[in-house]
């Protein structure tokens, strides 16, 4: 029964009926079993469960809480200490977002499964008797390799005009949901799980914005795409905390070294330093701001990469690491700056047309910033005439007041 | 029964299908007797699909104004929600098939549409019988999909009208119809737009009417969609 899913889960039927945008009385009457499921709720509510839609019209009771019997994704974010009712909330959206992506996905009739042969290729080239890191670093080669990132000597996390920026735009053309948004009350730094209905599944990388810095959440965003190769296939979800430094798991080496390889590997730190002129010895604020406005990563993995790399002993690390470059930063790359400053550079069009707010679903208790280019997708659909206002609207997850008010101008703009 | 003397007339639809934004607009305008009216004289239930009944009480607008009349209009049966146990009802074969056939083809139709909007015309479709949804725009991307929508479609207007010509509402209850919906920023017709409710009438197509009495409306139809369901009373 719905009722016992949503327990073993840990899922409140309050909380999730307000995220699924159905009225409480109707949704506790369906999983009371005084009303029966429709049917048109039941693909999205097996696709946010992780259950076969059997498994939700069944009248069958089960051990009523028992986690074990909660969803193998449901049964990792219901088990984990440090998780919040708001990071849950989260999944569930995201959950949702990923039922709605498939359905994108019929609709434009392209379906994206790249990430299946990276994945596999990944996995099967992984030398099973080498040390952890060694195997974060090949998998990175062998992703930057199919991705043809090989060439890459700028940051991945660059932004290529028109795609995106190419970390992101990589990962989305390979089929992965990537989304980055702010959780406040929450320690997550990031996760990796699998969305859509079982059986066609597809991994989801997760970053919490809530005061990272660009920098470090291109980091977040490879090191969960390392545990999604690895190991959401056995364990159904990986979760990082904040401030978890001390990487007391073997995988999380593995992530660690995976990130670091695929975003600054030795190649590419040469490649800066020698456009930018820099000498490794006597790099200055301007210098290490260079290197990673370059890399497009935190000042200590660039340093810790060029230490690796054999380019600075461990002892400039640590002191490259004390040299306060934020000013520097801001003038040399957008990304160091907020939002608020980035808008005010960029003027009114840019904040008009994708500023967090755009994006923002507004229908669910909990509010989730959708990627720019699913905004987009769905826009253009609305456009083409291929779905609804309606629809985009159940797309966008906000309501007709914010769709007029956001998409009005812009697609009158089109029809005119 | 029809006598031999009499001239046969087709039968009437069994049910009118509301989708969400016409029951906003019903309530908004305090029409619910144009539904009675509908159901009493013309045995034609008015009914809502599951999707429908979802989005209408979730919906804040609606539910803060309407929550009471809508319930109230469920509970004594002026509108029907359609699940597997009101529709045996309405069909003659066995309605746990017919529900399936409506969810089987909902489920594609909300590739394009949103839920509402999806099963509402799905169970027009398989059913047979008139759906009453504003959204033109539905049947534009219907038709760019290929999906098969019942014809005509209903708006709150040709309701309106119908009630006009039946003799339930004034051309003066009409007007207080159409300058409140325009006042709550609704959408009403493009006849009804700019003008009185009395001139834009000869520019609006009826796709409802009585066939026993006369129409009123513009006498041609103005557009590919309209199409007229000629419906009879069955009583007085």
């Amino acid at each position: 029964m719905l009722c016992n899913l949503l327990d073993a889960a840990g899922l409140k039927p309050k909380v999730c009926a307000d995220l699924l945008g159905i009225d409480h009385k109707i949704f506790h009457e369906w999983i009371m079993g005084q009303r029966p499921i429709p049917g048109f709720i039941v693909p999205e509510l097996s696709s946010v469960l992780g259950v076969p839609p059997h498994a939700i019209t069944s009248t069958k009771a089960v051990s009523s809480g028992s986690p074990e019997n909660a969803p193998a994704v449901w049964f990792k974010f219901r088990e984990a200490d440090k998780l919040t009712d708001d990071d849950r909330e989260v999944v569930v959206l995201i959950r949702k977002l990923g039922y709605f992506i498939d359905q994108l996905e019929e609709i434009t009739q392209i379906k994206r499964i790249s990430w299946t042969v990276l994945f596999e290729t990944i996995r099967n080239g992984r030398d099973k008797q080498a040390s952890f890191r060694d195997q974060g670093r090949t998998a990175a080669r062998t992703f930057r390799s199919i991705c043809q990132l090989g060439h890459a000597m700028e940051g991945l996390g660059g932004v290529i005009k028109g795609s995106g920026d190419q970390i992101r735009g990589s990962l989305r053309s390979l089929g992965i949901l990537v989304i980055e948004g702010p959780i406040q009350k929450s320690e997550l730094e990031g996760c990796s799980f699998h969305v859509g209905p079982p059986g066609g599944e597809r991994p989801c990388i997760f970053a919490n914005t809530y005061k990272e810095t660009w920098f470090r959440r291109n980091m977040v965003l490879m090191h969960e795409l390392a545990h999604a190769i690895f190991d959401i296939e056995d364990e159904a979800a990986s979760l990082d905390f904040k401030g978890e430094e001390e990487l007391r798991r073997s995988e999380e080496h593995r992530a660690e070294a995976f990130a670091q390889q695929a975003l600054v590997p030795k190649e590419v730190l040469n490649h800066i330093a020698q456009t930018k002129g820099l000498r490794w010895e006597a790099l200055t604020a301007c210098g290490i701001a260079a290197l990673v406005a370059n890399a497009q990563v935190e000042p200590k993995v660039v340093l810790r990469a060029a230490q690796e790399a054999g380019f600075i002993t461990a002892d400039l690390a640590s002191r490259y690491l004390q040299v306060q470059i934020h000013g520097e930063l801001k003038s040399l790359t957008e990304r160091a700056l907020s939002t608020k400053e980035y808008f005010d550079r960029k003027g009114p069009d840019a904040a008009a047309l994708w500023s967090p707010e755009l994006r923002t679903t507004t229908i669910p208790a909990r509010a989730l910033r959708l990627p720019v280019p699913y905004v987009k997708r769905v826009l253009e659909l609305v456009r083409e005439e291929r779905i609804t206002d309606r629809k985009a609207m159940e797309f966008l997850m906000i309501d007709e007041h914010a769709f007029r008010r956001r998409f009005g101008r812009m697609l009158e703009e089109v029809v005119a | 029964m029809v006598s031999g003397a009499e001239p046969a007339v087709p039968p009437n639809p069994s049910l009118l299908l509301l989708d969400s934004d016409v029951a906003f607009q019903i309530f908004l305008a305090e029409q619910i007797p144009i539904l009675r009216h509908m159901k009493r004289k013309y045995g034609i239930q008015p009914a809502v699909v599951e999707a429908v009944d979802v989005e209408v009480r979730r919906n804040k607008k609606f539910r803060s104004r309407f929550a009471k009349a809508y319930q109230k209009s469920l509970d004594n049966g002026t509108i029907v929600v359609l699940d597997t146990r009101t529709l045996r009802a309405f069909v003659t074969t066995d309605a746990r098939s017919v529900y399936e056939s409506i969810q089987s083809l909902g489920l594609h139709y909300k590739l394009f549409l949103d839920y509402g909007e999806s099963y509402t015309h799905a169970a027009a479709v398989v059913l047979q019988v008139p759906a009453a949804s504003n959204d033109h725009k539905a049947l534009v991307v219907a038709e760019n999909n290929g999906l098969e929508i019942h014809q005509p479609v209903l708006w709150m207007f040709h309701l309106v009208v119908f009630a006009l010509q039946t003799g339930l509402l004034t051309e003066r209850d009409c007007e207080a119809i159409r300058k409140k919906l325009l006042e709550e920023a609704e959408g009403v017709p493009r006849a009804f737009e700019h003008c009185s409710f009395a001139n834009g009438l000869p520019n609006f197509y009826a796709r409802l009417a009585d066939g026993f009495i006369p129409a009123v409306g513009s006498p041609t139809t103005k557009s590919k969609w309209d199409h007229r369901i000629t419906v009879f009373a069955s009583q007085g």
